[in-house]
């Protein structure tokens, strides 16, 4: 028994060294190797440096990434003031509103691009891999957060060795984003993909397997949610507290993938607006064509064109 | 509580102070500390049927000393009976019942006769094949006195809830497991050594190997109608290995659980997919069910049969296998499973080759041609058998196979996503453990003897497996043959 223990000792003292130095090193490799979100990064550094000073931040998801650049919103204002687009890949609203405590002092409007779908669903909870990034990439939570979400991820009061042992499939999406360079029809770019104005990432102006998507949800049945309306009401008002102006903008729907009725959305956008009468909402379902697509989800340059310089005479 | 969780660790670790420190110089003591333990660690995964657990373990104890007290032929007859009609009643009712009805409504369906037939929610008691199988064969061996029956109710109760197989096996014969429970146990060194290569082995199986590949297989037996003839070929390929990866790993641990207590338990499976043919095959997959059944099924049919020759044989060896499909569960998928590995048989029962045995590359580091392509043709066999077991029913089965013989049989296999990459870590991680089960395939385990070897040896291969299961571990839970 004595000596069975006595191994076990052994063999258990190797693997906490082994752990330690696994996490020590991931603590390390965390900030350099491609990884699927690494885009936090980029978000995170741009809104602490101070030597930027952006008056127009946009927020929201591929859509965005892919549809909204920030460099023509700006060329087609007066002034042309500073514009980034910080959108991020599967970026929820209430991931986005994670930054709004942290906006620049220069911040003057926030577009913040939804999907249209984005009404029926209540407060999506911070996803855990996407609040360990944001974590290890210098992202901390205060109590200004709490104004307008009811509840902070855990993630952020973690211990570190927790983090760290939560965090080990970054070395798994690293490797995955290797593969994608060789597997992909279209692989990604990564220089665009950390881009602050235009974060597109294709180089084709369609799909080679377009639409490549199909569409699960039914927007004409949808129902708007008031946990969703509430959660917009707060933002809206601790924006306004800082003078800041809050533009919704629903993004554009394929025709291809999905024929709005036209009743139904009139209906439930009167409804939004009364629901939600100090928020400039954008509706922008209906703008924009099929050729102006990428696949079935994401606009193509093209589209991108349009849909900012639309947004740009929202603003003006 | 899954071997795989933090909560099993601090339970094991508790029990492991308390039976070895606490207990061990008072056997009854001990052995109650197991009864309890086996008790806490089931009402874990399912208090709900804890009560009917203890009400099978009280019959059958009580059972088995009258079944041995009495001398009449006929009442030892009917007790029997009793005990077979409670164990056969009890997995009938609760894992065939509705099964039954909706069969047997469809089935008057297809004359055109309309049933309203009534369909209860029945929730399957966790384990129930397993110690219902232990209780089987306990009074059926008192019976014919195989076996003394015990007088010792904790040590019976403990026999039919011994917590490291309770829920997946291996089904241990009391013969086994009883007299282990009835002496003082030692921890050996070896053993203790042995048994801990084999959980942490287990446990890299299960969570590398079957959790990675579980993530694929159960997105593409969902989409296989979009998906190319290769990459349906490849999940296939992906799922057998799943199942075995998922099911060994299991075994081994419960295995390897059992050694660190100081018992030894029947081994499970004994590198399956190097047999020859599909005999060998059944003789190393999952063994403690083929033997259970071969000792109280085909043995007591073939008997019955043998004066038919091969036809009565082939009958046997049909209806015992079409019985372990049913055992998996209610599905004619399951009933399919195991009548197609029946007729697998009747090559060999026609060319007398059904006892033949070889040690395969006894003296080579490789396989012959032949041995390989033997292998191959029996791995293939199961793989297109697992495909009619995974899917939703037959129809889904016959489809998923007419879709592999299509041209894009040529196409690369290639699935969505990050399922990709989770597929290029499988394919990586399943060719080390063939390298690894080649090495040891003379042995009764993998890594059996590792106590022997140097302390250095000892610690690499552990710290390959921690570093595989720290960053590759999938993201499955539970344990496919719990659903069984």
């Amino acid at each position: 028994m004595n000596k069975f223990l006595k191994r076990m000792f052994i063999y258990s003292l190797a693997v906490l060294l082994l752990l330690a130095i696994l996490m020590y090193a991931e603590s390390r490799y965390f900030n350099f190797l491609p990884n699927d979100y690494s885009r936090h990064k980029t978000i995170v550094e741009t809104i602490k440096n101070k030597y930027l000073s952006p008056e127009i931040l946009v927020f929201g998801d591929s859509k965005a990434m892919f549809g909204v650049n920030a460099k023509t919103i700006s060329n087609n204002l007066i002034n042309t003031p500073i514009a980034f687009n910080l959108s991020s890949p599967a970026q929820s609203v209430s991931e986005g509103s994670y930054f709004f405590s942290k906006l620049p002092a220069s911040t003057k409007h926030i577009i913040h691009c939804i999907d249209y779908s984005e009404f029926s669903y209540g407060i999506l909870g911070l996803d855990k891999q996407v609040a360990l990034s944001m974590r290890f990439y210098g992202f901390e939570v205060d109590p200004y957060m709490e104004e307008y979400l009811d509840t902070l991820n855990p993630v952020f009061f973690e211990s570190n060795i927790k983090i760290l042992y939560e965090a080990r499939n970054m070395l798994r999406t690293a490797f995955h984003n290797e593969i994608r360079k060789v597997i992909d029809n279209e692989p990604l770019n990564e220089s665009l993909f950390h881009d602050i104005y235009f974060p597109h990432t294709y180089t084709l102006s369609r799909h080679p397997n377009y639409p490549n998507y199909s569409v699960e949800f039914d927007y004409d049945k949808m129902k708007i949610s008031n946990e969703k309306i509430n959660f917009l009401l707060k933002i809206d008002k601790f924006l306004q507290k800082r003078g800041i102006k809050y533009h919704l903008i629903i993004m554009p729907i394929n025709p291809d993938l999905y024929q709005l009725n036209n009743e139904a959305h009139n209906s439930n956008m009167t409804k939004i607006k009364e629901l939600i009468p100090k928020i400039d909402v954008v509706d922008l379902t209906g703008f924009l064509n099929n050729q102006d697509f990428y696949d079935g989800f994401h606009p193509n340059k093209n589209g991108a064109e349009k849909l900012s310089k639309e947004i740009s005479k929202r603003l003006n | 509580m899954l071997f795989n969780s933090f909560e099993f660790v601090y339970f094991f670790v508790a029990f492991f102070i308390l039976y070895w420190f606490v207990t061990n110089k008072d056997l009854k003591l001990q052995n109650l500390l197991l009864l309890v333990a086996g008790y806490i660690f089931y009402a874990w995964s399912d208090w709900r049927f804890l009560s009917y657990l203890i009400g099978i373990s009280a019959l059958n104890y009580f059972l088995g000393i009258y079944i041995e007290k009495t001398l009449n032929p006929k009442h030892k007859q009917w007790l029997l009976y009793v005990g077979l009609v409670q164990g056969i009643g009890g997995l009938a009712f609760f894992k065939y019942f509705n099964f039954f009805i909706t069969s047997f409504k469809d089935a008057f369906h297809l004359i055109g006769i309309n049933l309203n037939t009534l369909t209860l929610n029945i929730a399957l008691p966790l384990g129930i094949s397993f110690f219902t199988f232990r209780t089987i064969s306990y009074v059926l061996d008192v019976h014919n006195e195989k076996i003394k029956a015990t007088k010792n109710w904790v040590v019976f109760f403990t026999y039919v809830s011994f917590f490291p197989s309770i829920l997946s096996g291996p089904i241990d014969r009391a013969k086994n497991l009883i007299p282990q429970l009835e002496n003082k146990r030692e921890l050996d060194y070896h053993k203790g050594i042995d048994g801990f290569f084999l959980i942490i082995w287990g446990l890299f199986k299960k969570l590398v190997i079957a959790d990675n590949c579980g993530v694929i297989t159960n997105v593409v037996f969902k989409n296989y109608l979009e998906l190319p003839s290769s990459t349906l070929i490849l999940n296939s390929f992906l799922y057998t290995i799943q199942l075995y990866a998922d099911f060994s790993g299991y075994s081994d641990m419960a295995i390897g659980i059992s050694r660190l207590m100081g018992f030894s338990i029947s081994k499970n499976f004994d590198f399956p997919f190097f047999a020859q043919n599909i005999a060998e095959f059944w003789r190393k997959w999952h063994i403690s069910l083929t033997n259970w059944l071969t000792d109280y099924v085909f043995t007591p049919l073939s008997i019955a049969f043998r004066d038919y020759g091969s036809w009565g044989l082939t009958a046997a060896i049909i209806f015992n296998f079409t019985i372990i499909g049913i055992w998996h569960g209610a599905n004619w998928t399951y009933v399919l499973f195991g009548f197609l590995h029946g007729c697998y048989f009747i090559p060999l029962i026609l060319t007398g080759n059904l006892n033949k045995k070889k040690k395969l590359a006894k003296d080579e580091l490789l396989p012959s041609f032949r041995e390989f392509f033997n292998m191959l043709g029996t791995f293939t066999l199961f793989m297109i058998s697992l495909i009619i077991f995974r899917s939703e029913s037959i129809s889904n089965a016959i489809e998923y196979l007419n879709r592999i013989f299509s041209p894009s049989i040529l196409s690369i296999p290639k699935f969505r996503g990050e399922e990709n990459t989770t597929a290029i870590i499988s394919l990586f991680f399943i060719a080390i453990f063939f390298i690894v089960e080649w090495k040891y395939r003379f042995n009764d385990f993998v890594f059996n003897g590792i106590s022997k070897r140097g302390l250095s040896i000892q610690i690499v291969n552990i710290l390959f497996i921690v570093l595989a299961l720290y960053f590759f571990s999938g993201s499955m839970k539970s344990y496919i043959y719990f659903n069984f």
